[in-house]
């Protein structure tokens, strides 16, 4: 009964390559995130307070437009919207900008507003200073609340890129909103 | 098929159904699978005349659009999951053994098992057409977050997929196992036939990705009901990742629908045409070269997604860069006929059919290849009208081929040639009637999935519903003529065609329960 042996080590070798595809298909989940935090791929930017300082020293004199837009839930609960379509901005410079919500319900919204921007080579030089995608927002009945946004573009963004649009779309998170 | 095996020596087995449940016989599974696919070809068929039905003209007739959406998704995973892979497993457990001179498959009970996963695992499935919510009816890509509103269906969907991932899996570690374990002495790598060869490379892409699939399911679950958010915005997930999980199993996975029918094809050309195969150890680097760059091209399903300029490019060119193994093969199939002494056969109508017409969906494979026209031909019927020619044309004539080629061996009787005849003619006339005109609809931007259309594409919708009722009913012939070859007719010899070389040849006709108990001498 050599030749069983031999087919049971070959079918186990099988089984563990099988196994690791399997582990590989959640491993792909962080890879993912990496490859695309490190290239700025997929339009992410990061979540993180950026240094102040460094960007005040000199203003460089080309211009760019900056365009906000943004994305809520289909369904009227929440009026979400940029209170300024369009900026022009020079980079190296803080600028400041404001987002309106109004909570057009009975009860209290809860959620996330995550971002996005295009065209994808502009989200490693688009930095946030103070934005309220850092944190969930709860909006009470029927108030309209300003969301700050303080930004600068860093003055090593390509020439060519002419236009900036920075999106935010607002996810509520369903199970809290539930519970108040 | 109990007359097969009626007169052979020592087949000691239960009688009756006993002997199909229990039964760890290769020939026996082998059969099992080749019926199963059968049986789902129809109901995956019925699914598609009723697609065609509604699209017989512009506006609602007949369904609903959520149920025609349904029917969409569903003869999708029937047709993949149901009728291809088990088929060509089912020509795997039959003729792989006695190609190689192995006595059985390496692991018999293993493969009772993964055969009798799979009608459990579709009738979880196709039970979902009654339930709450009806059938899955956002595409059988699965895609987030429309998958994720499927009704009551969605848990049996998955696990559904969960089963025949299983039972692939399984199915394709008995059959490494058999190929690298289970050959006859003599019998090397080299002198494997092509397609003991193709199978071996399918079903190490099968081991390597129908896991990646299971994973990538088991996330949706998981979305849907344990609270994650792998591909949920909300949650910091991101949809575009699934896609990049599913196509990672999902390119890879049309190779496995299509690379065994390249052994098929390379089996029966030499036969009619009398000549050995040309560049046979090219045909195994080409098949070998496919597999390795079907890893490397997921994202050009993904075109559209919002990839940067560089994932364009190089997923536009490691995609163009198939078409020169492919191609290898096109050229050593002509060359193989070339001057040599032709007859036409069945099976080789089929195969010939199989080789014009999967290049034909090959050639618009390349045009969609091409990320700039791509973002035109983007889920437009012309990208039905391609995968349909690669798959109807190229894996389904594939397995025609091969059920005529060796279904004298399987039986020991001769299928009724005119019939057979017949049955390709209709077949590929139909075929060509249904699919030819989509291109054209496409390249106008007739979008895909979609139950009513503008009225310029009328006419090309009509003729496509008149070619696919016309093929339906030829595979009519196709069954009755299987039915009568089992029951008798002329008694095929051990050689069966006077230009087939190989070791399955050289057993009776039909071969006897157990083959090959002792080694053959392979010169």
């Amino acid at each position: 009964m050599k030749e069983k042996k031999l087919n049971i080590k070959t079918a186990k070798k099988l089984i563990f390559i099988c196994f690791s595809m399997f582990l590989f298909s959640f491993a792909l989940i962080p890879l993912y995130n990496v490859i695309c935090d490190v290239t700025g791929l997929n339009g992410n930017t990061s979540n993180l307070k950026e240094k102040v300082d460094s960007y005040t020293e000199s203003v460089s004199s080309k211009k760019l437009n900056i365009q906000f837009i943004s994305h809520q839930p289909n369904n009227k609960k929440l009026t979400f919207k940029p209170s300024e379509f369009e900026m022009e901005v020079s980079p190296g410079k803080i600028y400041s900008t404001m987002y309106l919500a109004t909570n057009n319900t009975s009860s209290n919204i809860v959620g996330q507003a995550v971002p996005s921007v295009s065209p994808n080579e502009a989200s490693k030089y688009l930095k946030k200073i103070e934005c309220f995608c850092f944190e969930e927002q709860t909006f009470k009945p029927g108030e309209v609340t300003n969301l700050p946004l303080y930004f600068a573009i860093d003055e090593k963004m390509p020439k060519r890129i002419k236009t900036v649009t920075l999106s935010y779309s607002f996810f509520e998170i369903m199970n809290v909103s539930k519970k108040n | 098929m109990s007359s097969v095996v009626k007169d052979t020596h020592h087949d000691e087995h239960p009688s009756g159904i006993m002997r199909w449940i229990t039964t760890t016989n290769h020939k026996d599974i082998g059969t099992l699978y080749l019926w199963f696919a059968m049986i789902m070809f129809f109901i995956g068929g019925l699914m598609a005349l009723v697609i065609r039905s509604e699209l017989f003209q512009p506006g609602l007739q007949f369904v609903d659009p959520q149920f025609f959406n349904s029917m969409t998704t569903m003869h999708a995973l029937v047709m993949i999951f149901g009728v291809v892979m088990p088929a060509f497993t089912g020509l795997a457990n039959w003729m792989i053994p006695i190609m190689i001179g192995g006595p059985d498959m390496a692991l018999p009970r293993m493969n009772n098992w993964s055969f009798w996963i799979m009608p459990f695992a579709f009738s979880m499935l196709l039970s979902t057409l009654w339930m709450d919510g009806g059938a899955p009816a956002g595409g059988w890509t699965l895609y987030p977050p429309l998958s994720l509103q499927t009704g009551d269906a969605f848990p049996f969907l998955i696990f559904a997929i969960h089963f025949m991932g299983l039972s692939s899996i399984m199915g394709a570690i008995n059959i490494v196992a058999t190929i690298l374990n289970m050959r006859a002495p003599g019998m090397t790598l080299m002198k494997m036939p092509l397609f003991v060869w193709t199978w071996l490379i399918t079903a190490f892409l099968l081991i390597a990705v129908m896991p990646v699939l299971a994973g990538g399911v088991t996330m949706l679950l998981t979305d849907k009901f344990f609270g994650t958010s792998f591909f949920n915005a909300a949650g910091g997930g991101d949809p575009v990742m699934f896609q990049h999980i599913f196509w990672f199993f999902g390119h890879p996975e049309v190779y496995i629908l299509i690379l065994p029918s390249f052994g098929v094809v390379s089996a029966i050309i030499p036969t009619f045409a009398r000549k050995p195969l040309f560049g046979y150890s090219s045909m195994v680097y080409a098949t070998a070269s496919i597999a390795f760059l079907s890893f490397i091209v997921w994202a050009h399903h993904m075109f559209t997604v919002g990839m940067p300029l560089a994932g364009e490019v190089f997923f536009m060119f490691a995609t163009m860069l198939i078409a020169v193994p492919t191609g290898v093969k096109v050229f050593n199939w002509v060359t193989t006929m070339w001057k040599g002494a032709m007859t036409f056969e069945t099976p080789m109508l089929f195969a010939i059919g199989f080789i014009v017409m999967f290049t034909i969906g090959g050639f618009s494979g390349l045009m969609l290849a091409i990320t700039p026209a791509d973002f035109q031909y983007h889920d437009t019927y012309f990208v039905v009208a391609h995968f349909h020619y690669v798959l109807v044309p190229g894996s389904i004539f594939a397995i025609m081929a091969a059920c005529y080629f060796w279904l004298p061996k399987w039986t020991g009787n001769m299928y009724p040639e005119t019939l057979g005849k017949i049955h390709f003619w209709l077949s590929t006339f139909f075929v060509n009637l249904t699919f030819f005109p989509m291109h054209f609809v496409g390249l106008a931007g007739m979008p895909r999935r979609i139950p009513d259309y503008s009225l310029q594409f009328a006419d090309y919708n009509m003729i496509a519903s008149i070619g696919a009722f016309g093929f339906g009913f030829a595979q009519l012939i196709f069954l009755y003529l299987i039915i009568k070859t089992i029951k008798g007719g002329s008694k095929a010899t051990d050689q069966v065609w006077e230009g087939a070389e190989g070791l399955e040849w050289t057993l009776s006709s039909p071969p006897p329960y157990h083959s090959f108990s002792t080694p053959p001498v392979i010169k």
